[in-house]
């Protein structure tokens, strides 16, 4: 897979996010290289899952600006990322192998078979590709879902936004997790993952998002 | 065939198969259609006279009816599992992704009910124009159903239970549909206008909320979050 020409990034500028009136963080900012991974910790409820959807242009922040660069005339944001929320896609009547090539062709376009084998086989859900996503276990179910990561390519989605990538899986899968992050970010993709587990990544940066709060309301009040 | 006609069958397709397979429902409103043709002669009695004469009316009211019954489920359960989420950042915009579902809807709903339209009329003692106008008309009115009922769905797609209140939405809107489904199958049995004059009316009504239902339900979606 090429490199990019122009080095890639994701910039979140003074985002303000209020949710049912209550605001979770403020004047937020902060940049991600290509080749770069940020993990979002911070208490539950601190608003890591909204930031991960403002980022994914799925929700509207209340001030501030997302921008992903280089810049791609034909899409916006929600096409420029690959959003794994928590909750995990999958239809009980399809089988794995149908569910994740409805997603290649209805989500990511296009209808490439060896790209679908590798994006199951880079989660180790060959086995698994005949069987109905009803009979699969919660750890299986989250591989599956993070196996559309391998659908999309670093040119048009090259930021990932991973909500509690970790959850449910075993060592093994963790492992398989760390090295299919570590190739896109070789080639020059972004890494954004809400998590409360550490994760042994590369070119990882952390941003606490309770402490990002401390510090502003310290802010406020010293103003 | 461009990437985006294929992202749109692709679409359809899945929806069809997830509706046709164990626990999809696409049977449903066929069964509760038949239901309600088959409870009316027993609540009616043996008069063929009065029986004939309403039978387009319940024919409709049926067809309205079954087709309400799985419109909540039409956006919920994408809506729930993260699917939306996906869709909502795929190479579609949103009004194209609810026009794929609802496509997808009506062959599920309407088409069936307007093919086995006839076989029901028999049941209610129409006449073999009234069942073809029967047929016609249902085949072209129920997509507007659906289209209606989609701005309710993507509404109340966030919220459980949205049934009742889609039911409340969009019945008002489908009064029209009625009127006008109905009146073509009595005008292809007698009456004093042309059997087009309705039905081409029908046909308006359905491409008219096509374009209503498609922009108001996607601008529903986006209000989840």
């Amino acid at each position: 897979m090429p490199v990019f020409h122009n080095p890639a990034s994701l910039t979140a500028l003074d985002l303000t996010c209020r949710r049912n009136g209550r605001l979770l963080f403020s004047k937020l900012s902060f940049a991600v290289k290509a080749g770069q991974a940020l993990a979002l910790t911070g208490p539950n409820g601190v608003g890591k899952t909204s930031l991960l959807r403002i980022l994914a242009g799925l929700l509207r922040p209340e001030s501030g600006m997302v921008e992903v660069t280089p810049a791609a005339p034909d899409l916006d944001l929600p096409q420029r990322s690959v959003f794994v929320s928590s909750r995990d896609p999958l239809k009980g009547a399809l089988t794995v192998r149908e569910l994740t090539g409805g997603w290649q062709s209805i989500v990511f376009g296009g209808d490439n078979g060896a790209l679908l084998s590798a994006a199951l086989e880079a989660f180790e859900l060959g086995p698994l590709a005949d069987v109905p996503c009803a009979y699969l276990s919660s750890g299986q179910r989250r591989r599956v879902s993070l196996a559309r990561l391998a659908l999309a390519t670093v040119q048009d989605r090259p930021v990932w936004l991973l909500d509690e990538p970790t959850n449910a899986l075993d060592k093994r899968a963790r492992d398989r997790l760390t090295e299919v992050v570590a190739a896109h970010l070789r080639v020059g993709g972004m890494v954004v993952a809400a998590t409360h587990d550490p994760l042994p990544w590369t070119d990882l940066t952390t941003l606490d998002l309770g402490e990002h709060n401390l510090v502003r309301q310290s802010a406020d009040a010293g103003a | 065939m461009s990437a985006f006609t294929t992202s749109f069958l692709a679409l359809v397709s899945r929806d069809l198969m997830l509706a046709l397979r164990i626990g999809g429902g696409a049977s449903f409103a066929l069964v509760f259609f038949l239901m309600i043709v088959t409870l009316t002669p027993f609540a009616i009695g043996p008069d063929l006279n009065l029986l004939s004469r309403i039978a387009p009316a319940i024919l409709w009211i049926g067809a309205v009816l079954a087709t309400l019954i799985g419109l909540d489920r039409l956006f919920q359960a994408d809506a729930e599992d993260g699917t939306l989420d996906l869709l909502a950042s795929g190479q579609m915009p949103l009004e194209i992704v609810v026009l794929a579902k609802c496509l997808a809807h009506w062959l599920t709903t309407g088409l069936p009910l307007s093919l086995a339209a006839p076989l029901f009329g028999l049941m209610l003692a129409m006449e073999p124009a009234g069942m073809a106008a029967a047929s016609a008309s249902l085949m072209v009115g129920t997509p507007a159903l659906t289209f209606i009922g989609a701005v309710g769905a993507g509404l109340t797609a966030g919220i459980r239970r949205g049934g009742v209140l889609i039911a409340i939405m969009a019945l008002p809107l489908m009064i029209p549909v009625l009127i006008f489904g109905v009146a073509a199958c009595n005008a292809a049995v007698g009456g004093t206008v042309p059997f087009m004059t309705p039905f081409a009316i029908l046909a308006a009504l359905t491409l008219t909320f096509a374009v209503i239902g498609v922009i108001g339900a996607a601008a529903g979606l986006r209000q989840i979050d």
